[in-house]
């Protein structure tokens, strides 16, 4: 679905942070910035809430240690006991590096599939860019003409006033 | 608890100041970076490049002929006999699984403690890490002479050969489990960090087939800052997970010798010891790739003669670990008065293979006392015959610990000598001819560097205050007209 | 920046301390006189807890100096003023001199009559030589905690210098770095493994420096935490340095207990009698009990609570996870100590006080050194640059990485 953007382009960091701040003051809400790298402060000049993906891999790297420690009691105690080297067959002790690597190996899988879920992101999806070089020394950010509400002009302005290189009106897929 | 006035020194203002250090050499502007990185991946290869991709497909071909050979023929060919049935094989798989260590340090440890030198080289360094577990895991699967069937090492469901498993309580099925996380990890942690990159690349590409390859690997990545907070957090986790990952990995592979009884084998500082021994090596090797690639591909700008500095300090440091843990065995061994620690320590040191623990030392625990002077330091001809040496060194101390050991055990009439066959050394030359094949083909299709890591630098480091610093001295001025 | 912060203990706080080591000592002195197999143990405990205290703080000092850590350049006086009880420290380790017999079996004659005659443990267990190693390693340690303290002060009266004065510090750190592992190795066999000289493990003074390193984490944190919530230091600490200090503390938990595992683990498969003595000994009876609360004190209570990225920032949490680790680390050398010399653990009216009085001590010690100085450096380099580009890029103070937890 296309939809109406204004975006504004910057070639430095710093003015995009301070743009963002001074837009969310005049109670615009920003769509969304794209830069070529993560620009530290943004963060807090956005408002964006602590991402809860970290919880993901404490949930899978636990439900991984279960599954390791349960398996290796269901083969090496219940199904098929066989007596190594005079150890016990619950040798709790030896299935240690196995529950962890179990644990490392699924907390960190999930966690990489749960972003590219979260973020939408797959193989041969199709980029949507918000400017040209934002993936190289470009930095945009966007505002979303939600409805007549919104004041095209009064942003134009507040963005060109804040550093902005160029400010235009886009219907774009983002 | 009071404030009192100062009673030092008013001179205080005059303090000297210690600024961060730069870790890009000038002032290269955002698209001056990813046209440096970017450029050599586009352009036609040097000489230089195919001169050493050449040598290294020759190596491969070796790999496969020699590979090729022992499974029709069997692991005969091999100098193994029933005194050394663990000899080159077992050698060169720790040897390059340790190698690997240090790709998962840089990338990992470094980002977690906010080294900043890292991002210049972690991009390789990660590249290096899955090569060289690709090349570990290859002997531990050759070695069982029947590499079809290499999936008995894990346990599958239904067991269609009686209800066994495997022995859960034994370290090389640890070793299993432990190396395909790590290579898993790895290669997620490798891939994840370049998807902006990609993205960059793609957004440079022309069209064709490059684009849509960059396209497709780069699952449609646009910048949004939404996106990279939550990249970033993943980043950290995996960092987090891939910390205590590569210690217990090498520490694994420790538990394979000192879950045994073997003189020289069972002692408990192995684990921590080899780790260290990984990390030195694979300093070493990183040492080694990059001098070779910062030569070839010119890029003296981003890694600079700080970053060859910081990881000479990283080898010799893990270095003198190594040569304290040399120190305890032979103490202990000296110490506790066990007859047979006691004759292993002495056959390492006056034995048949006394001339390779000898080799040892040198490499490993005079060498990385050579970096000690700040000139050797700072010559990059130094420090590149340094790095070889200690990947010979820890190649020997491998060695040293697995055939030493077993050629004379406990008992006397089980007693033998390891002679490498021609296969032995083919293979392990072959091993390298893969490895260097794997990385140079990386760093002339891929980004070697990762660019928006050095965006980062650049743009908020202590690189942007060193352009502004006329501009403070001009405001110290003012404030000293003031006062 | 005329003014600058120091750090005075009220003297009504002082009264409480005192009184808890004039106890300890006419506890310890009773004991001496009536059951000295019983109370020279809880020397050495004590002892050898105070010393590594103060040593951790120094070997935290020159890690930071040595790798040119920026964070912590602002806190550099709290460790110092640990160091400093290095000292006394060596004094009271010294007194077990008095009480070797009670203590250390290799002072008996004959002990070693049916050990091989080439073990070299007879030749290194020689009592003079014992003394005379232990009396090296304290001396050492002493005089670089002087070197350090010297050159710190010495920056504070010579802005002019600072810069060398800091790469003097950086050369200092990575001499003791050095140092320290070799005489820690040997102060953690001869002081601890030789209790039992029958046993030894290649992994013993790295197991016996994990722990000491998070002992000397800890007690920093709780000092910097505590310090900038009643007010010295709140301006010259950051919340981004305390949740360093908590990474720290969370990422050498977890080394202790991989080192604790590997040598159990390793001494646990391979069951080889003179090795399993040591751990048969701690797993039997009544210290069994005591042997899972010390895994799970000192590893599974801080790892689980300092996770989350929220509780390494908290102050009560920090707070309580240092005390439970300070604690932890008197249970690990407990556990170290006395099972080889009690057939039982005793804790009681021999212990509590002892052990009271010596914290006292050092309680007591560190403020006053803690007062003797200002409580920040006055021309540190880092720093200095941090004033001049208060908003520089890249400082401490940045937010730059919000560290690794779900």
């Amino acid at each position: 679905m296309r939809r109406t953007f204004l975006i504004a382009t910057f070639s430095d960091g710093d003015r995009l942070v301070k743009a963002v701040e001074t837009v969310r003051s005049y109670n615009f809400s920003v769509y969304d910035v794209y830069s070529p790298y993560p620009v530290h402060g943004l963060d807090e000049a956005m408002g964006l809430r602590r991402t809860r993906l970290p919880w993901i891999t404490l949930l899978v790297g636990a439900f991984g240690t279960t599954l390791a420690l349960t398996f290796q009691f269901y083969t090496s105690v219940l199904d098929w006991p066989l007596n190594v080297g005079g150890k016990p067959d619950n040798s709790t002790l030896a299935w240690v590096p196995i529950c962890f690597e179990l644990t490392v190996l699924l907390g960190g899988l999930s966690i990489f599939f749960a972003l590219l879920v979260r973020a939408r992101l797959y193989p041969g999806k199709k980029e949507q860019l918000a400017a040209e070089g934002v993936t190289n020394d470009t930095f945009a950010l966007v505002l979303r003409k939600k409805d007549s509400a919104f004041d095209m002009k009064y942003a134009r302005e507040l963005l060109e006033q804040s550093g902005a290189d160029e400010v235009k009106v886009r219907e774009a897929e983002l | 608890m009071s404030t009192t006035a100062m009673e030092f020194d008013p001179r205080i203002q005059e303090a000297q100041v210690l600024p961060p250090p730069h870790w890009v050499e000038g002032h290269p502007s955002l698209a001056q970076i990813t046209d440096d990185i970017a450029r050599p991946m586009e352009g036609r290869p040097g000489k230089g490049w195919w001169i050493c991709f050449g040598i290294a497909c020759l190596g491969l071909l070796d790999l496969v002929g020699m590979v090729t050979w022992l499974i029709a023929k069997g692991i005969g060919v091999w100098g193994l006999n029933n005194s050394v049935g663990w000899a080159f094989d077992i050698t060169n798989f720790v040897f390059w699984i340790g190698i690997g260590h240090a790709g998962t340090l840089i990338s990992a440890i470094l980002l977690l403690f906010r080294q900043q030198w890292r991002t210049s080289i972690n991009r390789s360094a990660e590249a290096m890490t899955i090569f060289a577990v690709m090349c570990a895991g290859l002997f531990p699967a050759i070695h069982m002479g029947r590499p079809w069937d290499a999936f008995f090492i894990f346990p599958y469901f239904p067991n269609q050969r009686g209800p066994l498993w495997v022995n859960f309580r034994s370290p090389l099925v640890w070793d299993v489990v432990a190396i395909s996380t790590y290579f898993t990890i790895s290669l997620v942690f490798w891939y994840l960090g370049m998807v902006p990159d990609l993205a960059t690349l793609r957004d440079r590409a022309k069209g064709g087939i490059k684009k849509f390859i960059f396209r497709v690997l780069s699952l449609g990545w646009n910048g949004s800052h939404r996106t990279w907070a939550r990249y970033e957090i993943t980043s950290l986790v995996l960092a987090g997970l891939a910390t205590p990952l590569v210690l217990s990995v090498h520490s694994i592979v420790s538990m394979d010798f000192a879950t045994s009884l073997v003189p020289g084998w069972h002692t408990t500082i192995f684990p921590p010891y080899f780790v260290a021994g990984a990390i030195y090596s694979g300093f070493g090797m990183v040492l080694t790739l990059l001098i070779i690639t910062r030569q070839t591909m010119h890029l003296e700008r981003y890694i600079t003669m700080q970053h060859l500095d910081k990881m000479a300090k990283v080898t010799m440091f893990t270095g003198m670990i190594v040569s304290y843990a040399y120190a305890t065995e032979f103490f202990s061994a000296w110490y506790g008065g066990n007859l047979y620690e006691r004759y292993h320590f002495i056959n390492r040191a006056t034995g048949p293979y006394a001339w390779c623990f000898y080799l040892m030392v040198l490499c490993n625990v005079i060498t990385p006392q050579m970096l000690w002077p700040r000139k050797i330091r700072s010559s990059v001809a130094a420090l590149f015959i340094v790095s070889i040496l200690v990947n010979i060194g820890m190649w020997f101390e491998r060695f040293v610990i697995i055939v030493v050991s077993l050629h004379r055990a406990f008992l006397p009439s089980g007693w033998g000598m390891f002679y490498p066959t021609k296969i032995d050394v083919g293979v392990l030359v072959g091993s390298f001819g893969l490895f260097f094949t794997c990385f140079l083909l990386f760093i002339r299709f891929l980004p070697m560097i990762a660019m928006w890591e050095i965006r980062g630098v650049a743009g908020h480091g202590a690189y942007k205050m060193a352009l502004s610093s006329d501009d403070d001295e001009e405001q110290k001025q003012e404030e000293a007209v003031i006062a | 920046m005329s003014e600058h912060v120091t750090y005075e203990l009220p003297s009504q706080k002082r009264a409480l301390p005192v009184v808890l080591i004039a106890i300890g000592v006419l506890v310890a002195a009773y004991g001496l006189y009536s059951d000295p197999a019983r109370t020279w143990p809880s020397l050495l405990l004590n002892g050898f807890y105070f010393i590594s205290l103060s040593l951790s703080a120094l070997f935290f000092l020159a890690t930071q100096r040595a790798t040119n850590a920026r964070w912590s350049a602002s806190l550099r006086r709290i460790p110092e003023a640990f160091s400093l009880a290095l000292p006394v420290a060596a004094v009271l380790m010294m007194l077990l001199y008095f009480g070797r017999q009670y203590l250390f079996p290799w002072t008996h004659p004959g002990i070693f009559a049916s050990t091989p005659s080439f073990a070299g443990k007879i030749r290194y267990l020689q009592p003079g030589w014992v003394f005379a190693r232990m009396i090296f390693c304290v001396v050492t340690w002493i005089v670089f905690a002087l070197l350090f303290r010297k050159a710190s002060l010495q920056q504070d009266r010579h802005p002019e210098l600072s810069l060398k004065l800091h790469q003097r510090l950086t050369a200092y750190s990575v001499l003791f770095i050095l140092t320290f592992a070799l005489t820690f190795t040997a102060g953690a066999f001869d002081w601890l493994i030789s209790l039992e000289p029958e046993w030894f493990s290649t992994m013993f003074a790295v197991y016996v420096f994990a722990g000491t390193f998070v002992q000397g984490i800890a007690a920093v944190t709780l000092a910097v935490v505590l310090l900038k919530e009643r007010g010295p230091l709140r301006q010259h600490v950051s919340e981004h340095q305390i949740h360093d200090l908590g990474k720290l503390l969370f990422a050498f938990t977890v080394f202790w207990a991989y080192i604790w595992t590997c040598q159990y683990l390793l001494i646990w498969y391979g069951n080889i009698p003179e090795e399993v003595t040591f751990f048969g000994k701690r797993t039997n009876g009544p210290w069994l009990v005591l042997f899972a609360i010390n895994f799970i004190v000192n590893w599974l209570i801080p790892f689980l609570v300092l996770l989350s990225k929220g509780a390494k920032c908290n102050h009560k949490v920090l707070k309580t996870i240092c005390c439970l680790i300070l604690v932890g680390r008197w249970l690990d050398l407990y556990l170290l100590i006395t099972p080889s010399l009690w057939s039982g653990p005793k804790f009681g009216l021999i212990e509590i006080p002892i052990a009271l009085a010596y914290f006292a001590l050092l309680y007591l010690l560190f403020t006053y050194n803690l007062a003797r100085a200002p409580l920040t450096p006055l021309n540190d380099p880092v720093l200095a640059y941090e004033r001049l580009h208060p908003h520089a890029p890249g400082r401490h103070m940045q937010p730059e990485l919000s560290g690794v937890e779900p």
